[in-house]
């Protein structure tokens, strides 16, 4: 198993709500921010080699800034885009959605939300 | 017919060589599980995990028999793994590719159906000489009907590459007046065997075009070069071989490495495959499976993913280099660096090397990589946006891959490849990289798994717009590109009247 299936099923293991929507994965975050209440939800894309392959972009809810570059629109509709944010060291391996969920959540902390 | 041929590690070499070749110069046997490594036209059986007998399952007499119940164990732990079944024997006082002999015929003819029925996979046969020499053949058919295929060679991937050829197959070629010189400096049998190796070169720009050149004239007759470039202005200042011409006309970069390989072959009957791909590409991949080792020319993240993959996963090993250059503020050359290494299972990865970053590869795939904004937006000092490159400093990437090259498959003194190693330019110092595969490396624990590998192509839209691009030649461009092909045809010609 690989790809978008070993992605979700890795993090349903790791305890994380996800799902499928337009052939990205969704996942669930607990971020504990004040200015962001509630589990905040955030996408993203593995290639068909993850875990070797992280995803490229996140999918965030419009009103997140991710510092870092411009965002670009996301398949996940209009109150989504994507930011180009590569995992800054990825060794794959069966660790690989911890990593991402980590990179993921250190994303969202450092966001500024309009 | 598909060619055959048959791959191995070193330690599985090393753990089969150890059972099989007896202090007491005994013949004995075991059995191996192997994965397939499909490429266009040549299929290898990957050889791993020796199933060595246990007592009473086979006796050593002069020569050596089985039991059933030995064959039943060793093809349902190959079944259950999803692997093919390898029967290994060796002959102690044998040297050399061993001819299939009855006895040994009809020894394999009787686990092969066994076999296939087992693991679904047809039986690989093998021999191991005295001096270390492998040699194979595939049963093919069902029944009575079976039948061994010869493999044309088998390697073994270690510290040092060791190849064996039916010479049947791929017979040794004769010694040119052109390569005198080369016998002179590594003897007769390298030669026979570099001659022998299959080599295919992915990237044919500064380096992979010298690359190119010298295998040629080193005689290696089966040489392939796969770039999906075109010849552009920026690129004459350190192409070897093309002109201004060239980037008038459009010529692609494998049009170029044709005319070099044309003009500087040494070898008798030499067979050049070029081809306008990406070694991303589907195809272009399924091209690359096809040699028995590849030369890195690329500089992108995704082709280096694609080579670090078939490096462990085929056990096709990778010379691979890369270069570096640095500047002081008032851009100055400060120091520049090159390194190269051979990728193959005991040395370390091109992730675990530093060589690429895995996250790329899929910013690559998407496009981003191509959208100039993109680029734009990342740091100044990232390596994808520097565009060093001097030619001389190429030459010294494409001598620290040579000499990778040389040390690997000449193996002077018996010494393999040396390792990762990088050159500093300011320094005058040589360093050896100490560096190993991080316990979780998926490439290095991707050994041999061939075809159960992750597919790292994909559609390359840049490859299928420049071919494109190239389809749609200017008027006035085309006919000075007839013209030149006339002018060269004529050269050509009158080469051949002087050879």
């Amino acid at each position: 198993m690989n790809g978008l299936e070993r992605f979700v099923a890795d993090l349903s293991v790791l305890g994380r709500e996800c799902e499928r929507r337009n052939g990205l994965a969704v996942v669930t975050l607990d971020v504990e921010r004040p200015d962001l209440v509630g589990p905040l939800q955030v996408g993203a894309d593995p290639p068909n080699e993850f875990p070797n392959l992280p995803p490229h972009w996140l999918h965030a809810p419009r009103q997140l800034v991710i510092p870092g570059g411009k965002p670009h629109p996301s398949e996940l509709g209009p109150d989504w885009l994507k930011w180009s944010r590569t995992h800054p060291n990825w060794k794959g391996g069966a660790n690989g959605a911890r990593l991402w969920l980590a990179h993921a959540r250190s994303l969202v902390l450092t966001a500024t939300k309009v | 017919m598909r060619r055959l041929s048959v791959a191995m590690d070193g330690a599985t070499d090393a753990a089969l060589s150890a059972h099989l070749l007896r202090s007491d110069g005994q013949e004995d046997l075991c059995f191996a599980m192997w994965r397939p490594s499909t490429g266009l036209t040549r299929t290898t059986a990957l050889v791993q995990d020796p199933i060595l007998p246990i007592p009473g399952e086979r006796q050593v007499h002069g020569n050596a028999s089985f039991n059933p119940e030995y064959v039943l164990r060793a093809a349902r732990e190959a079944g259950q793994a999803g692997k093919g079944l390898a029967f290994a024997h060796s002959h102690p006082a044998g040297s050399g590719w061993q001819v299939l002999n009855s006895g040994d015929a009809l020894a394999e003819s009787r686990i092969a159906n066994v076999a296939r029925e087992l693991t679904g996979l047809p039986l690989i046969g093998l021999t191991l000489a005295g001096d270390g020499a492998w040699s194979a053949r595939l049963w093919s058919g069902a029944g009575r009907a079976v039948r061994p295929l010869g493999c044309e060679s088998v390697r073994v991937v270690g510290d040092g590459f060791r190849i064996t050829f039916d010479d049947s197959l791929l017979p040794v070629p004769g010694i040119a007046a052109t390569q005198i010189r080369t016998v002179h400096t590594w003897g007769e049998r390298t030669q026979a065997m570099i001659a022998r190796l299959s080599v295919a070169v992915a990237g044919a720009g500064s380096v992979g075009m010298a690359i190119v050149d010298t295998l040629a004239r080193t005689g290696i007759r089966r040489l392939g070069v796969l770039d999906f470039d075109t010849v552009e202005l920026v690129n004459i200042d350190r192409l070897r071989g093309a002109s201004v011409l060239d980037a008038y006309v459009m010529r692609p970069k494998t049009h170029v490495a044709r005319r070099l390989l044309e003009e500087g072959s040494t070898a008798a009957q030499p067979s050049h495959e070029l081809h306008e791909l990406s070694i991303c590409e589907s195809d272009g991949l399924r091209r690359l499976l096809d040699f028995d080792l590849v030369f890195s020319c690329v500089d992108r993240p995704w082709p280096r993913h694609v080579l670090n993959t078939i490096a462990f996963a085929d056990l096709i090993p990778v010379v691979e280099g890369g270069l570096s250059a640095f500047q002081n503020p008032d851009r100055s050359l400060r120091n520049g660096y090159w390194s190269s290494t051979v990728v193959r299972p005991g040395r370390p990865c091109l992730v675990c090397l530093g060589q690429y970053d895995p996250a790329l590869v899929q910013v690559e795939r998407d496009g981003s990589l191509d959208d100039p904004s993109y680029i734009e937006n990342m740091p100044t000092d990232a390596p994808l946006r520097r565009r060093e490159n001097v030619a001389a400093l190429s030459a010294m990437v494409t001598a620290a891959l040579l000499q990778q090259f040389v040390a690997f498959v000449a193996r002077p003194s018996g010494f393999g490849d040396p390792g990762p190693l990088r050159f500093s330019l300011r320094d005058h110092t040589i360093e050896r990289v100490a560096t190993v595969c991080d316990p979780e490396c998926p490439y290095a624990a991707s050994r041999g798994v061939g075809d159960a590998r992750l597919d790292p192509s994909a559609r390359h839209l840049r490859a299928e717009e420049a071919r494109k691009h190239r389809a749609h030649l200017p008027l006035q461009a085309g006919i000075v590109r007839v013209l030149d092909d006339v002018v060269r045809g004529l050269q050509r010609f009158i080469g051949r009247l002087a050879g």
